[in-house]
């Protein structure tokens, strides 16, 4: 193997007890990333780790389920606002699961970040309309601004809440995508067998997490400097 | 040897969290939005269109 190396592919049956197990402690990484995440203020969002790293080891509709448990959970701590986008979190759980599981998008690391941009894409398309006309555009999260922004230039508000999305998501999903892969690093060898994960000589797993933090940092500190500060829409 | 769960399994969990999620929406609407019918209309589409995601998953998934 060079650079990037391939392993072969994943099994299809995993044991119960790894379902049991990893299901609820994903779900509770969610909660704790989200909840974390609203009590510093950040523009991300941090609560979709878990359903990252169930899709990819234990599979897509794993990851689904971890994505709704999370959210219906986050809910309890931090109002039902969070309860509608659950759908969110089930649209990366199936790109991410299906995308490294079944595509061997997580081979490399260029493809794997590939993968991420599509889940932030894919994410805006599920996320701009819940939050345009369920919410009015505004939830009470930091890109509020960005969305308030793009709307004053003349923006139409579903069109603003996704160029806003695009942006956050970008940021959030290149940094969960990673911070992921290097917790999947970490579990025991049992539960990555098969998995085609990106590899990189001399790298180790928390340079590649530190990696797409980076990535996401840079993107969020762009965005604070090129977008002028707005308050959100009481 | 433990027990064994796969991709069928997987997909009947999701299939059920996606019930659980529709269930609950009426119950919290109207905590949710002012207009809780757009929330429950909005919903019902999304809700609806991962069912049939998941229909679809049904005839491909392998064991």
């Amino acid at each position: 193997m060079t650079a990037a190396s391939l392993r072969t592919a994943p099994s299809s049956r995993i044991p119960l007890t790894y379902v049991v197990t990893l299901v609820p402690v994903a779900a509770a990484l969610n909660i704790v990333g989200g909840t974390l995440n609203t009590y510093l203020k950040l523009p991300t969002f941090l609560d979709m780790i878990g359903t990252a790293v169930a899709a990819i080891v234990l599979g897509p509709w794993w990851g689904a389920l971890v994505g709704i448990v999370g959210n219906i959970g986050g809910a309890l701590f931090t109002g039902p606002v969070l309860i509608p986008f659950a759908l969110v979190n089930v649209t990366g759980a199936l790109i991410w699961g299906y995308g490294v599981r079944s595509l061997g998008m997580g081979a490399t690391v260029p493809r794997f970040f590939l993968l991420n941009v599509i889940v932030a894409l894919v994410n805006s398309v599920v996320a701009a309309p819940i939050v345009a006309f369920v919410f009015g555009g505004a939830t009470g999260h930091p890109s509020d601004a960005l969305t308030a922004a793009f709307a004053q230039a003349g923006t139409d508000l579903l069109r603003a809440t996704f160029e806003s999305s695009v942006i956050v998501f970008l940021a959030d999903k290149i940094i969960t995508g990673f911070v992921a892969i290097s917790i999947i690093e970490a579990l025991p060898p049992d539960l990555r067998r098969g998995l085609r994960l990106p590899e990189v000589a001399g790298i180790r797993p928390i340079a590649l997490a530190l990696l797409g933090t980076a990535i996401g940092v840079v993107i969020v500190v762009l965005y604070v400097l090129i977008v002028p500060p707005v308050p959100p829409p009481a | 040897m433990d027990r064994t769960v796969g991709p069928r399994e997987a997909l009947g969990a999701g299939i059920i969290a996606l019930g659980v999620l529709a269930i609950l929406m009426p119950l919290v609407a109207d905590q949710i939005s002012d207009t809780p019918a757009t929330v429950l209309a909005g919903m019902s589409v999304l809700i609806g269109i991962f069912v049939i995601i998941a229909g679809l998953a049904s005839f491909f998934v392998k064991d």
